[in-house]
């Protein structure tokens, strides 16, 4: 073989495979930059710098939702319901203003139509600084160029692992957005008052720092003022929903803390107040929705709220619920203080017996012999079976109805130490019953993929065992306890 | 522009190549050197004009000495000038590469508070800098043969060298920029430049890049390393490093090729060396081959006893260890190796009696010892690093580092056949490459040899295409983002 036709044929080669290559991606094209999703493919939407400016171009819409992990539980077929909405999910997760600065702008270079903008205000991304970015973004999928394009049409990632990924997706299932970026299900078993404790690096009564004044964050003020604002006002025919998520109370308390409470309110009033300032602009201030943000098993960690709340949330934005004013925005604010303040955090430490081993299980049961509680039990034959020891003790302690068989599913609710409802059969049990203004749900595993005590809506079994209590106490009203037995090392595990 | 990147491969190069063979053809004389001074200057300016224009004014200023070495017969004003000269590149070379390490050293020794400042680093200048000093010293021997201003700013700037060397000399570049024969496209220059550029640039992206990651990976968490992780990323660095540079070093002669330029190759196996002294004579050989001729030599080399060779070894390299970073840990690294090579001179009866297994053992883990310091950030962490290689404690693998290695197309295989031995073995793809980086290294010949060697045919043709598609393709990857790390 001449030269010639080595050179001739090797860049024939590599000119064919640049060309099939880049026909594929186009295609299939995983990061929708060419086209929204292929009916005939089930993408899966969970890169959000690579996914996100193609939703942001390609997708039908006509609102759209920003913010950081704060939003990513919200539901677009919620939007829909609620509010008739059509609107695509942009998150950054612990992304800056910058981030969000970035897409929303891309949106409306592409759909200038947009009639809601859905904006997650998070206090960090206010305070970061005003150019900074979560992580870099890769840069050829937000440019105009279609030569910058060739670092996602010749990607090896995009070739041996999206592709193969997306064409083992193609069922007949279509692209499902209300599962985009969202992470429940991953972290289903996650939302209780431990996770959430786990996260506190502080005690829970002690003497707190002094109060650092309140100061205005330069960053909060170039975020809103460049970010944000110019955003507002050169679309006024798109209403923008600015909404402080509900982060639990335990955020507040640690900067509380550390003393960094007032300046936290003080910098998020600077931003509601510059942002009422325009006609296109609705606030909701959900720190408010208290009844949520102090149930600590609604939340994963010391921020990110369960999908029941999430769903609260749209609910909010539909009945004006917690909407902030120019007219309510000072009570609020004064309101959110005093609630934060006085609030007493001695609620979530537990005085009961941490159980680290199989004989605290008595001394745990004995600890619930108390008129303030009402414990909900359920005991699940299909993830085990309880032994005879252990039916005698909770027994012994007025835990277990006396004609407990231990073949059989059983849910039980017992106040002042008196059984006051029960109900065991050897078929798996599901039912909601009132008492003492509670609606309590109890569900077996086979009626659900694992056993369940709701107590009005909320979950307190986020990993059902085979038997479960959740002691309410009726002074505090609220849920102070919940544990389950592991079938494997006999030991009762605290959520 | 790296060479290693889409524009230049698939745009700049083709276009620079069409470019000049074109007015090659269509005109004689001076203009196709001036059209391939515009492509590098062009190839440059895309990294930054501003930095262009202070290596412009660095060469122009080495003209003006090159014009006051020619026009003044005097020895002793040549001896001035050459004085000033050196000064006047070193002094360049100083301010924009080492102001910030002296002020650093200074306050750190005399606690003082001086401001750094903010100062562009033009890409390549030590070479550039070493390159042009190499002409001054030329120029002042009277040993630059028909001096050309245009041959000599294509010389000073010319693309495939400017930014990581080979460091070349004047009158090497000269017969060759001025012969007309070389004006006209050959077809053998082009296939063997492309084959080489294409070996090169695996060398670069389908192997260095995966050690990069894995050294990477253990040098971002040094306190979790136990002895095993430690070696491990001791001896990925010192592939990475080979490969990575040999491998841009194997691009530039390919593309010099494709002009029908030859440069000077610069690595000839050099971990296949059984002392520190063949080491050095197979790596890096034009900048061994700079500081031989021009700081060595001059300095008195061997001729002066034993002692002084023995100190002039060690200013060689203590120099070496500057030049490569203005970082203490590069000094370090500097010194070891000129103390290795000054205890290889004293024992060398010695040394040569070895068994040449046990020689080559000893040499190549002193060198990727030495390279820890090349590769820390800090003294504290070449010694964490050196620490934790001491301490023997036998510890597991670390996943991060092991998974570094599954790149994703082997990952892609596996899934395709429903191969599950990652699973079992999750190491096994660390263990193949290791195996294939000695391999490569030890037992195979090296790319010039390859390349001098090379016959084109159908095999070589499909062989340089998927080498090329493969490295195109893994140019750019994806940041997998997991989410929720809020």
């Amino acid at each position: 073989m001449n030269e010639k036709r080595y050179l001739f044929l090797t860049l024939k080669i590599v000119l064919t495979g640049i060309l099939l290559i880049s026909i594929l991606v186009i295609y299939l094209d995983p990061f929708f930059h060419y086209h929204k999703p292929l009916a005939s493919f089930s993408y899966d939407i969970e890169n959000q710098s690579y996914q996100n400016p193609g939703i942001v171009r390609h997708f039908d819409y006509d609102s759209l939702i920003c913010g950081s992990s704060m939003v990513e539980l919200l539901l677009p077929s919620e939007f829909k319901s609620i509010l008739d909405l059509q609107v695509v999910k942009v998150p950054y997760s612990g992304g800056t203003s910058k981030n969000m600065n970035i897409i929303v702008s891309q949106a409306f270079e592409h759909h200038s139509d947009i009639k809601n903008a859905f904006w997650g205000l998070d206090l960090y991304a206010l305070k970061s600084d005003k150019e900074s970015l979560k992580m870099d973004l890769p840069e050829y999928l937000y440019d105009e160029s279609y030569l910058s394009d060739v670092s996602y049409l010749l990607n090896k990632e995009v070739l041996l692992k999206q592709i193969p990924h997306l064409l083992d997706n193609s069922v007949e299932k279509a692209t499902d957005f209300d599962t985009a970026y969202n992470w429940s299900i991953e972290y289903k078993n996650k939302y209780s008052k431990n996770s959430v404790l786990s996260q506190l690096n502080m005690p829970l009564v002690a003497e707190r720092n002094e109060i650092i004044p309140a100061n205005l964050d330069g960053n909060v003020v170039a975020n809103i003022q460049e970010n944000i604002l110019p955003l507002v006002s050169q679309h006024p025919d798109t209403k923008f929903v600015f909404f402080i998520p509900p982060y639990s109370i335990l955020y507040w308390y640690s900067d509380l803390f550390s003393g960094t409470f007032r300046n936290s309110v003080a910098n998020m009033e600077y931003a509601v107040t510059e942002l009422l300032k325009y006609d296109n602009v609705e606030v909701f201030f959900f720190p408010s929705m208290i009844e949520n943000t102090s149930n600590l098993y609604q939340y994963m960690d010391l921020m990110h709220y369960s999908p029941r709340i999430a769903s609260q949330i749209v609910d909010c934005f539909s009945t004006k619920k917690y909407q902030i004013t120019a007219a309510n925005k000072d009570e609020t604010f004064q309101k959110f203080i005093v609630t934060t303040e006085s609030f007493d955090y001695g609620v979530y430490s537990s005085d009961f017996v941490v159980c680290q081993a199989k004989e605290d299980f008595s001394e745990y049961l004995q600890s619930l012999q108390s008129k303030r509680y009402i414990v909900c039990l359920l005991v699940n034959r299909d993830l085990g079976k309880l032994h005879e020891s252990e039916i005698e003790l909770l027994k012994k302690n007025n835990c277990l109805i006396n004609d407990y068989e231990s073949d059989k599913y059983l849910i039980q609710v017992i106040d002042n130490c008196q059984t006051v409802y029960a109900e065991s059969s050897a078929d798996p049990l599901s039912k909601t019953i009132s008492y003492d203004g509670l609606e309590i749900s109890f569900a077996s595993a086979s009626t659900k993929t694992s056993a369940s005590i709701m107590i009005d809506s909320v979950e307190y079994c986020p990993e059902g065992k085979l038997l479960n209590l959740v002691v309410y106490d009726k002074e505090l009203q609220r849920v102070i306890d919940s544990s389950g037995l592991r079938d494997d090392t006999r030991l009762l595990m605290k959520y | 522009m790296p060479f290693n990147s889409f524009i230049f491969m698939l745009g700049f190069l083709p276009i620079a190549l069409w470019v000049y063979f074109f007015v090659c053809k269509k005109s004689s004389g001076n203009l196709p050197n001036i059209i391939l001074l515009l492509i590098s200057l062009c190839f440059y300016t895309y990294t930054s004009w501003m930095c262009l224009l202070v290596l412009i004014v660095c060469a122009a200023g080495n003209y003006l000495f090159y014009l006051w070495f020619h026009l003044n017969k005097s020895r002793a004003q040549h001896k001035i000038a050459l004085f000033m000269a050196v000064t006047f590149n070193v002094g360049i070379l100083g301010y924009f590469k080492y102001s910030n390490f002296f002020i650093e050293s200074f306050n750190l020794i005399f606690n003082t508070n001086l401001t750094i400042n903010k100062i562009l680093l033009p890409m390549g200048i030590s070479f550039f800098i070493f390159q042009q000093i190499t002409f001054i010293v030329d120029s002042y021997k009277n040993e630059i043969d028909n001096f050309s201003l245009i041959d000599f700013f294509l010389y000073s700037f010319f693309f495939p060298s400017i930014s990581s060397g080979p460091i070349l000399r004047y009158n090497e570049m000269l017969v060759q920029f001025s012969d007309i024969e070389r004006k006209k496209i050959n077809y053998t220059n082009m296939t063997a430049g492309l084959y080489l550029f294409s070996l090169g640039l695996a060398k670069k992206v389908l192997l260095a890049q995966v050690f990069a990651n894995a050294v990477n990976t253990g040098y971002d968490d040094l306190s979790s390393l136990g002895t095993i992780n430690a070696l491990i990323i001791t001896f990925a660095y010192t592939f990475q490093i080979y490969f990575d540079f040999s491998g841009y070093c194997d691009m530039a002669l390919g593309i010099a090729k494709m002009f029908n330029i030859e440069l000077p190759a610069n690595f000839d196996s050099p971990y296949q060396s059984y002392t520190i002294t063949e080491f050095w004579a197979r790596w890096h050989i034009t900048l061994t081959r700079f500081f031989t001729n021009y700081i060595y030599i001059p300095l008195g080399g061997s001729r002066k006893g034993e002692i002084r060779t023995y100190i002039n070894i060690l200013i060689i390299f203590f120099i070496s260890g500057l030049w490569h970073g203005a970082n203490i840990t590069f000094i370090v690294w500097g010194c070891l190796h000129g103390v290795a090579m000054v205890i290889t001179r004293i024992f060398k009866k010695q040394i040569d009696n070895w068994h040449p297994a046990f020689k080559w053992t000893v040499t190549f883990s002193f060198i990727s010892f030495a390279w820890i310091y090349f590769r820390a950030r800090t003294l504290a962490e070449a010694h964490t690093i050196i620490d934790r290689l001491l301490r023997f404690q036998f510890d597991d693998i670390n996943i991060f580092i092991a998974d570094a290695f599954n790149i994703t197309e082997i990952q892609f295989i596996f899934d395709l056949f429903h191969f599950s031995l990652l699973d079992i073995c999750p190491y096994l793809m660390m263990i193949l490459f290791f195996l294939f980086a000695f391999y490569n290294v030890l037992c195979t010949k090296n790319n010039m040899k390859i390349m001098k060697e090379f016959i084109p045919s159908s095999k070589t043709s499909i062989i340089t295409a998927i080498i090329l598609l493969w490295s195109l393709v893994s140019l750019t990857g994806i940041n997998t983002f997991i989410y929720f790390s809020f």
